[in-house]
């Protein structure tokens, strides 16, 4: 066990040791001209305006919101598959109630359209107010 | 001596993961080549077997360019963690049977924890980090939407491999990728003794690991008609070499895992055994590589055939039909 | 010293020295996707630790939950803030003074839980794998709060989603 934990260090510092030689490697041989046109961001030739970090659409944080639930879902699946066999009927019946009851969180989501990328002009509208 | 053994072992991992890169390399442009008619590469080398060197030296006499508004610091962690990532998940695969030497057991895995499942699951979730911090720390739009996307993508098909897993789980009641696949040898592979569920969590599994591998059909994080390079527009160089190395890196794990959880793995009926010879495990490394490559074959097939989804559609297949069908399959299977 | 105790502690301190490094990267660091970025550090250097004590199902639980998941809701929610243009924020509202006294009596009371622990748990008297446990005892003693944690998992993505969408509408 103890063994395995070193090789396991062992592997990532070859890997880490391999990366960071190709990285040096690199730049002892490649040309280092920089000039301030070269440097800047690549917007398909139009000047850059204001930075990128900009605010995003929500849904993205939802969608994340989301999977966070049933991460955590499947995570506490595992011990519970792990034993299940042993214990019988009342193991399949608790998990039962357990997915049932996020899957009735997923059908919530489902229905007020949470999960759904595109949404219709009129309900972009519904929310925003404007037609945005 | 068992630490030389161990270092021999840890050195022969780390040459055969970063070895099947440029093979691949090689491969995707004779095979896209091959599909699409035309010849593909065939001036460097024989059969152009030397044009992924020739791309490597390439890349690293290209000017390492770093846009000034970039955030420094992580636009060069980034790169790294998207090349260490998949490297350390092949830690977790076995890939050849023990060999037995005087009377050390020598395991063709570089680590075995007992719960490498567990532990393959839990470092395949941190493939987000590299994509959505390169796209960030970029500083140009298009690299960060192509990092959103990519995170968000990543992450909604991530629940439907961990549902995969558990599948596995639920069927073979072990959470280690070595007995697993001594128990495929024992009661046959799990695509065949266990029909109907196998397979469409096979096919599951497949198309999950084509979006997080970002592959075509799913490689919306760098789509060029929209997003020019998506999350390493900016990368040049070296950098952008690990990028592209990780993702190859990330494919050939991935295969080994569908190879270890539905394909038995080393085990072929009548060629691969126990004995512990050394002969053994290499044809057992043989045949692994084989199954490997069939599907990473098939991965290169479907990426010069099927044209790219769109985003909306993407994220609709995966939380509107894999998800709900994953959760129902697994309750059917608890039940019977 | 054996070879594995020597090893044993080179682990250790190594992944401590990095939880400790990216903590302090987090406290002090004032742009927000670089804490977040510390954070990542500190989380992997803990689930390292969970790893050493062969807490193996926490090592993946912590990684599975808290990097795949929460970090990355994190990363969104910093990249949804309003003034993410300026992106050298820190907050501001509390006197460092009453931080560092927070932060000494937490410390305190970690150190009273350490020293007065009855023994050290011992980890390699362990025969069955975690995982195993904590299966056989969430059907058993802990059934009523694991189904207790479903409604409240439910109850959390109801809330945040509609919280969520509130948002937008304002």
């Amino acid at each position: 066990m103890l063994l395995d934990f070193g090789v396991l260090l062992l592997y990532i510092v070859i890997a880490c040791g391999f990366l960071t030689a190709a990285l040096v490697a690199g730049r002892i041989i490649r040309p280092n001209k920089p000039y301030k046109d070269k440097l800047t961001t690549y917007e398909c030739g139009e000047d850059t305006i204001g930075t990128s970090f900009i605010q995003f659409n929500v849904r993205f944080y939802v969608i994340a919101l989301i999977f966070l639930i049933f991460e955590v879902e499947i995570v506490l699946l595992f011990p519970w598959a792990v034993v299940y066999k042993n214990v019988g009927l009342i193991a399949l019946i608790e998990m039962g109630v357990f997915i049932l009851i996020l899957l009735a969180g997923f059908a919530y989501v489902w229905s007020q359209k949470d999960l759904e990328w595109v949404k219709s002009e009129i309900e972009t509208e519904k929310e925003h107010g404007t037609n945005l | 001596m068992n630490i030389v053994l161990e270092l021999v072992k840890v050195l022969f991992a780390f040459v055969l993961v970063m070895g099947i890169v440029p093979l691949l390399i090689w491969l995707e442009r004779k095979i896209s080549a091959w599909i699409q008619g035309r010849v593909g590469p065939n001036r460097v080398g024989p059969f152009g077997l030397l044009q992924p060197l020739a791309d490597v030296v390439k890349l690293l006499f290209k000017e390492d360019i770093v846009p000034t508004n970039a955030d420094k610091g992580m636009y060069f962690f980034a790169p790294l963690l998207a090349m260490v990532a998949p490297v350390i998940l092949f830690a977790f695969i076995p890939f050849g049977p023990d060999i037995v030497l005087a009377d050390y057991t020598f395991k063709l895995q570089v680590c075995d924890f007992g719960v490498s499942i567990l532990f393959f699951m839990a470092v395949l979730s941190t493939a987000v980090f590299a994509v959505a911090f390169g796209g960030w720390a970029s500083n140009n739009k298009y690299s960060l939407l192509g990092g959103i996307r990519a995170a968000s993508q990543l992450v909604s098909y991530e629940l439907i491999l961990s549902g995969s897993f558990l599948y596995i789980l639920l069927k073979w009641n072990t959470l280690s990728f070595r007995e697993l696949i001594e128990k495929q040898a024992a009661y046959g592979w799990t695509i065949v003794s266990d029909f109907p569920f196998s397979l469409l969590f096979f096919i599951l599994f497949f198309i999950a690991a084509l979006a997080e591998n970002k592959r075509a059909p799913f490689d919306l994080p760098e789509a060029e008609p929209e997003l020019v390079g998506g999350y390493h527009t900016e990368y040049s160089s070296m950098k952008f070499a690990m990028f592209f190395m990780g993702e190859y890196i990330a494919i050939t794990v991935m295969c080994f895992c569908m190879s270890v959880m539905f394909l038995g793995g080393y085990h072929f009926p009548g060629v691969v055994d126990v004995s512990g010879n050394f002969l053994n495990a290499l044809l057992g490394l043989a045949v692994i590589l084989a199954k490997v490559f069939i599907l990473i074959f098939i991965y290169m097939w479907i990426r010069w055939t099927l044209p790219r989804f769109r985003y909306d559609i993407l994220m609709r297949l995966s939380w509107h039909y894999l998800l709900p069908l994953t959760v129902i399959l697994i309750l059917v299977k608890a039940l019977i | 010293m054996s070879l594995n105790e020597i090893l044993l502690n080179i682990i250790f301190y190594a992944l401590a020295l990095t939880g400790l490094f990216s903590s302090f990267m987090v406290a002090t660091s004032t742009n927000m996707v670089r804490t977040a970025f510390s954070l990542l550090g500190v989380l992997f250097s803990f689930a390292g630790l969970y790893g050493l004590l062969r807490a193996d199902f926490l090592f993946a639980a912590q990684i599975l939950v808290y990097v795949g998941g929460i970090l990355v809701l994190i990363i969104f929610a910093i990249m949804l803030t309003h003034k993410i243009a300026n992106v050298n924020l820190s907050n501001e509202s509390t006197s460092s003074s009453t931080v560092i006294a927070v932060v000494c009596i937490l410390f305190a009371v970690l150190v009273f839980i350490a020293l007065t622990l009855p023994e050290y748990i011992k980890i390699n008297q362990r025969n069955k794998p975690l995982t195993e446990m904590i299966g056989n005892n969430l059907l058993s003693d802990s059934l009523l709060p694991f189904e207790i944690l479903s409604v409240l998992l439910l109850a959390c993505l109801i809330g945040a989603v509609y919280l969520a969408r509130k948002e937008v509408k304002e």
